[in-house]
């Protein structure tokens, strides 16, 4: 590869040499490549004594110009025409200096000598020319831009930054409501409102102008002078009385529109029919009395009467015709309810379709006749043989006959033409015989209940006998009580000397409690006996004179032994002796039986025999449990034989006994009589705050803060609302505009205020 | 009810002199309330002599500031006589106070300050509010007071029934029910509704103030205990052999077959909880909101014949014969706390309300009171018949029961007693004992049936109307009901100390993993265990099943030997980071130090 671009190489040399030499002749066309090199060092050199004549001189020539040119400045080269060109002076005039820069002095040199120009001129010529400053190129339109962009940061920044306080404070704000700027809500008071408000619309001014021209009154008191004069024409008595009249008024109306209701309301058939037979009666009355005061009236009543009457005749509303009635038809063989309801529609019937017969229209009483008759079609069913009485029906009544009767009494005279008001006088009596109805249901009632009283009179010697008996009773009872009585006396004073026992000796007792006690123990026991003795009799003592102040138990703590708790510490508190006001005459037992009220004397007896070492014993067993378990990592066998039966030593376990630190004290350190669980309470933790939230830096800061509770359960109402309230409230459908410069003008301390206005309410 | 809670007595004990109706707490803050008093009074006429001054000033101030501010006057031109708030005494503020507040963090953290600071004046807030709205409170408590020289504990409950007006005096009445032996005793918990239990299976519910009997059936079976649940519509009881749950009509809703032999039972309202002590030494719970038992606890010392609850915790206390009294929750299957009160068994025990005082009789005839929360006694008393029954009322006072006498006793915890406050024989042993909330009335089941006797000074006189109103109607009983309902406390919350939960958990993680390991049952972060699947045609041989475990396990391995290369690796590539940064920063070049790789 070397090898041929060498060739190339030399290729390009000879064409090299062909091209500058012209004709060169070739000292040798074969040569090794070893001397070619050679060579064509020879050839260069043969050449550039060739060219010598005209060479020396153009470089001797840029050599002098070059030795010129290093001192002082640098002078421009003549132009030199070395190739053809158009645009060359013919003169050969090149601008001279064309580089320099015009120096002031060179302006104003010939100034100085010409007399024409004023001394002041030269002055401040010469002023120019000491300063010598010259103005600097314009910046790059990069540079410039650069600056420019900086300067407008800086501004945009200083205006943005008069927002921060506003923006911080709305963001620690409590509360924030938007749209910002709302005039508080509610009732504002009178004066602000008043004395705020000035006419400014030409409508406001002109309906002011026309107020002020009628002389109306514009501010407070908004009454015009007619008003007033009312007001001062009524006097306040009179307001008073009318006030009353009207409140009496109100109230009595009141009162009849909830009895309207209630009586509307009342469900019960009988009063209803009472009530209304009550009503018909009174409008009859009535109308009897219209028929003679005013006849129109009268008629016009009637016809309104007679047209409903005429409905109910057309409706088949009480014809016993509905499905109603045919179900009750069909069952009105076998039940007498169902017959019952039946009659009582069609007596329903029977009234409302019987004619008014007045003195007004006398001709239609036989229609009226012939109509009751046919109201009186009834079902085949009805005449079947019934038995009972029964009162609601009206074929099997008691008063039927007189009815009768007195039909059969009245027909003759109606026969005899007696005219209508005997009529009207003998519905009048139906009525009343309705009524009597009633009536002999309470009479009914009455009789029950003489009855009733004649029995209880009947009954009396008999409960006089009885009284007897119980007094009997009674008297037994006493003398029963009497010797339960001498049975508590008996008590009692068994009581007593037990109790006397009790209390004269209750040490006694006490210390054959304790020595109870004390069979379990031995030596240093006997001590403690003499020692409780003495406390308990000291303790007597003081009972008797005065309350001693309590000493915690662990005071007596000997510190020398701290295996454990001494028997004597526990329980050793003060009892004081109550006396009883009443002596108890029952011995409580809890089931009452005599066994068992041995069996509890024999356990009081025995009480407290080794409860104080039981739970001594437990208390030691549980720190024990609580205690972390000592750990040897001994090896048996290393450095040493090992083997069944054989253990490390005593030095190697000393050597290997890792020493756990002692747990933190118990609970119950110092509580003699006490037990404590040491056990954590898991189901709690998992309901419990695991890590302190975010800003707060100790338990202690963030405890306090949940330290009040925020529920309604804890809280009034109110509190509660404003505990609850939300960060943010926007009013729905609100335009939320973004903050309007006028906010940063406003007081930073009015700001403040505002949002801890809720604060200093309180 | 404090229409007799302060009898008017006119007849022959107390009625002579008209002097001001004495309170029981006269004696324990005397000095206090005379200076409160003082204040009180004195305290208003200075305040009012030299209050107007002040005010006047203030107005005038005021009125200065307003016309400085923006110029404005009232039209009326009058100023407010009371400008600010309305004061408030200060007692009435520490009352409702909360804990200590902190101190503030520097202003560099002005977060947290903003935190601190918000929550100190929502409290002080609430706290003033609360102090504020005591003013409507209105009821105050009395008491019996004897003339000279006489003992209050003489007086009989004839003489002050007719000495109070008609009503409180229909509150003393005897109901005589011989037959069926003695008596269990419950109130509900707004005290309109008295539940009745006989020992021989009669049981009865009365609307006890009115004196409607609201049903009575017999079970025909031994009754242990009778309670009634959340409210007046239910209630349960301890029968011969299960728990049994009625409705008010008599009707059996509910046998509960789980909870047998049951001898006494507490009913927690706000965790809607009945706990029962058996004869076979369980304690259960059971949430009678959804039926479910929430715990079983086997306490291993024997038939539990004594219990009672403290209020203020929902904790259980029993009694038991060793003389022990034991604290129970629902959530640790081992007492919270054991204490030894006396030397023979416990007979009966009662908690205050405030959850402050236990007072424990015992076979030893002592009757003694511990502060609960010191878990150390207070006073120890001697009562030579021994007390069976003990109560305690919502303003403290106790009722003992000895044999057939029932003595009531004031102030045990802080002042010595050497005497009853009033004492009451009635027909029979006591067997059941029971203050009414919110009336001046203590309710007595006996041998011979039922006495309701009057205790002045033992109610509450100011009801909570939203908790436990005794006035309320049906209506409003169903909507308490369902926000009680809503506000239930899960039985997981019960424990000694309900501040607890206000705390934050100390634990460690390994902690919090075991209680999640103990609440599911399981590790839930523990990892399977292989085991090769079972391949036929003989490839499920022992060699082949071992490879395959091998396998498995080597994979495991490998994973966590990657994983701990791939750690190591980043350490490194971490130090080498950090040592670069860390010379960099420190600037300190030496000339060699281009030659560093």
């Amino acid at each position: 590869m070397a090898k041929v671009t060498k060739k190339k190489t030399i290729k390009k040399n000879r064409k090299a040499r062909a091209e500058a030499a012209g004709a060169r002749t070739k000292v040798k066309t074969d040569v090794c490549y070893d001397e070619e090199e050679d060579l064509n060092k020879n050839d260069e050199n043969i050449t550039s004594e060739e060219d010598e004549s005209e060479e020396d001189e153009r470089k001797r020539q840029k050599l002098l110009e070059a030795i010129s040119s290093l001192g002082g400045q640098r002078r421009k080269t003549l132009g030199e025409r070395s190739e053809a060109a158009v645009q060359m002076s013919e003169f050969t005039v090149n601008a001279d200096g064309e580089g320099d820069k015009v120096d002031l002095s060179d302006l104003i040199g010939t100034m100085e000598k010409t007399p024409a120009v004023s001394n002041k001129t030269k002055k401040q010529l010469e002023h120019l020319k000491k300063g010598g400053v010259t103005i600097e190129c314009p910046l790059s339109k990069q540079e410039s831009e650069r600056i420019q962009r900086d300067v407008a940061f800086q501004k945009a920044a200083t205006e943005v930054s008069q927002w921060k306080g506003v923006i911080k404070q709305n963001q620690r704000a409590p509360q924030l409501v938007f749209p910002l700027n709302q005039e508080p809500s509610g009732p504002k008071p009178m004066e602000r409102v008043v004395s705020g408000w000035k006419a400014r619309t030409p409508l406001e001014m002109e309906i002011f102008a026309l107020l002020s021209a009628n002389k109306q009154p514009v501010n407070d008191p908004v009454l015009t002078p007619v008003e007033e004069e009312a007001l001062k024409a009524m006097s306040l008595e009179e307001a008073q009385v009318r006030r009353a009249e009207l409140q009496k008024a109100r109230a009595l109306q009141s009162y009849y529109e909830a009895k309207a209701r209630r009586e509307a309301k009342i469900k019960s058939k009988a009063y209803h029919k009472v009530q209304n037979r009550a009503k018909r009666r009174d409008f009859l009355k009535k109308f009897d009395h219209m028929v003679a005061s005013d006849p129109a009236a009268a008629l016009e009543e009637l016809r309104k009467m007679e047209a409903a009457r005429i409905q109910e005749r057309m409706s088949l509303k009480h014809q016993n015709s509905g499905k109603w009635a045919k179900s009750k038809a069909l069952m009105a063989k076998y039940d007498e309810g169902a017959r019952r309801a039946m009659q009582q529609q069609l007596e329903v019937n029977k009234e409302l379709t019987q004619k008014v017969v007045t003195s007004l229209n006398p001709q239609e009483d036989e229609e009226e006749e012939e109509g009751s008759g046919d109201a009186e079609v009834l079902p085949d069913f009805v005449n079947d043989a019934e038995r009972a009485l029964d009162y609601s029906n009206p074929w099997m009544r008691g008063k039927l006959t007189e009815e009768q009767t007195e039909n059969k009494t009245g027909e003759p005279m109606d026969e005899g033409g007696a005219g209508a008001v005997e009529k009207t006088v003998e519905e009048e009596e139906e009525e009343e015989v309705e009524e009597t109805e009633e009536e002999v249901l309470l009479r009914q009632f009455d009789q029950r209940r003489k009855r009733r009283q004649a029995q209880e009179v009947d009954l009396l010697p008999e409960v006089k006998a009885d009284d007897e008996e119980e007094k009997a009773e009674e008297e037994e009872q006493k003398e029963e009580e009497e010797l339960s009585e001498f049975t508590s006396i008996f008590r009692e004073v068994a009581d007593g000397r037990r109790e006397a026992a009790a209390a004269a000796g209750q040490m006694d007792a006490s210390a054959a409690l304790d020595e109870g006690l004390m069979r379990i123990r031995t030596l240093e026991d006997v001590e403690l006996l003499s020692q409780e003795v003495e406390q308990e009799e000291e303790e007597e003592e003081e009972s008797v004179q005065a309350p001693p102040p309590e000493k915690p138990p662990a005071q007596k703590v000997d510190k020398k032994r701290k295996r454990g708790i001494e028997l004597k510490e526990v329980l050793t508190k003060k009892t004081e002796v109550i006396k009883a006001a009443l002596a108890p005459t029952v011995e409580d037992a809890e089931d009452g039986d005599e066994d068992l009220d041995q069996r509890g004397l024999i356990r009081e007896a025995f009480a407290g025999d080794d409860v104080i070492a039981d739970f001594l014993k437990d208390k030691r067993s549980q720190e024990e449990t609580g205690k972390p378990k000592p750990v040897n990592l001994a090896l048996p066998g290393w450095g040493e034989w090992g083997g069944v039966g054989l253990k490390p030593s005593n030095r190697k376990r000393r050597r290997f006994a890792v020493k756990t630190a002692p747990p933190p004290p118990r609970k119950d350190h110092h509580l003699p009589s006490v037990i404590i669980s040491e056990k954590r309470n898991g189901t709690l933790s998992a309901c419990q705050v695991n890590s302190l939230p975010f800003p707060f830096q100790s338990h202690a800061q963030f405890e306090s803060t949940i330290r009040a509770p925020t529920g309604r359960t804890w809280n009034t109402e109110r509190t509660f609302h404003k505990l609850i309230q939300p960060r943010v409230v926007t009013q729905l459908g609100g335009i939320i505009e973004p903050m309007a410069r006028e906010e940063l003008l406003k007081d930073r301390k009015q700001r403040s205020a505002a949002s801890d206005a809720f604060i200093k309410k309180y | 009810m404090a229409s007799s809670g302060e009898p008017v007595v006119t007849g022959s004990h107390v009625g002579k002199k008209k002097k001001s109706a004495a309170r029981y707490w006269q004696e324990q803050r005397e000095e206090e309330r005379k200076d409160g008093n003082k204040v009180g009074q004195d305290g208003d006429h200075k305040h009012q002599l030299q209050g107007k001054q002040q005010k006047k000033q203030k107005a005038k101030k005021r009125k200065h500031e307003d016309q400085q501010t923006d110029g404005k006057e009232f039209i009326s031109g009058k100023s407010d006589p009371f400008p600010g708030p309305a004061p408030i005494p200060k007692e009435n503020i520490q009352k409702f106070k909360r804990k200590a507040k902190v101190k503030k963090p520097h202003h560099r953290h002005y977060k947290l300050r903003d935190v601190i600071h918000q929550s100190e004046v929502s409290s002080k807030m609430a706290q003033k509010q609360a102090a504020r709205f005591d003013l409507l409170l209105p009821e105050d408590a009395g008491f019996l007071e004897g003339d000279e020289d006489e003992d209050t504990c003489t007086i009989s409950q004839e003489d002050i029934a007719e000495a109070v007006d008609i009503t409180s005096g229909a509150k003393y009445f005897n109901l005589k029910l011989s037959q069926f032996g003695p008596y269990r005793v419950d109130y509900s918990k707004t005290g309109r509704h008295l539940l009745l239990g006989g020992r021989r299976g009669h049981i009865a519910c009365v609307d006890w103030q009115s004196k409607h009997l609201m049903c009575e059936i017999n079970v025909m079976e031994s009754v242990n205990d009778v309670k009634w649940l959340h409210s007046e519509a239910m209630y349960a009881v301890a029968q011969k052999k299960w728990l049994y749950v009625y409705d008010s009509k008599g009707i059996e809703l509910h046998c509960i077959r789980k909870f047998n032999d049951v001898l006494r039972m507490q009913f927690l309202p706000y965790h809607f909880l009945l706990a029962t002590a058996s004869a076979t030494g369980f304690l259960q719970y059971l949430d009678v909101s959804v039926g479910k038992e929430v715990a079983a606890i086997c306490t291993k010392a024997g038939r539990l014949d004594v219990m009672c609850q403290n209020p203020h915790n929902a904790i259980i206390h029993l009694g038991h014969h060793n003389g022990t009294v034991t604290l129970w929750s629902p959530n640790q299957k081992e007492p919270l706390v054991k204490m030894l009160c006396h030397q023979g068994g416990i007979r009966s025990l009662a908690v205050d309300k405030t959850g402050t005082y236990m007072v424990t009789s015992g076979m030893d005839k002592k009757l003694k009171v511990y502060d609960i929360r010191a878990f150390k006694p207070l006073k120890s008393y001697f009562i030579p018949a021994g007390a069976s029954c003990l109560s305690l009322s919502q303003r403290g006072l106790l009722s003992a029961a000895t044999g057939d006498i029932v003595q009531v006793y004031r102030d045990v915890w802080s002042t010595p007693v050497d005497k009853p406050y009033m004492a009451h024989r009635v027909h029979g042993t006591v067997w059941g004992l029971n203050f009414c909330p919110f009336e001046d009335v203590l309710g007595v089941g006996h041998g011979d049936g039922f006495t309701s006797m009057l205790t002045p000074g033992a109610g509450e006189p100011n009801f909570d109307g939203l908790d436990a109103n005794p006035y309320r109607s049906t209506k409003q009983r169903q909507e308490w009901e369902v926000k009680a309902l809503l506000e239930k406390i899960q039985p997981e919350l019960i424990s000694l100390n309900p501040s607890d939960l206000g705390r934050v958990d100390r634990a460690t993680f390994d902690q919090r993993h075991q209680d999640r390991v103990e609440a599911l049952g399981f590790d839930p972060l523990a990892k399977e265990k292989f085991t090769p699947k079972y391949k036929k045609k003989g490839r499920s041989s022992a060699g082949n099943i071992e490879r395959r475990k091998k396998q498995v396990a080597h994979e495991d391995q490998r994973d966590v030997i990657r994983l701990a290369v791939e750690d190591k690796v980043r350490m490194q590539k971490e130090r080498k980071d950090r040592e670069k940064k860390a010379a960099v920063l420190s600037s300190h070049r030496s000339a060699l130090d281009r030659f560093k790789k």
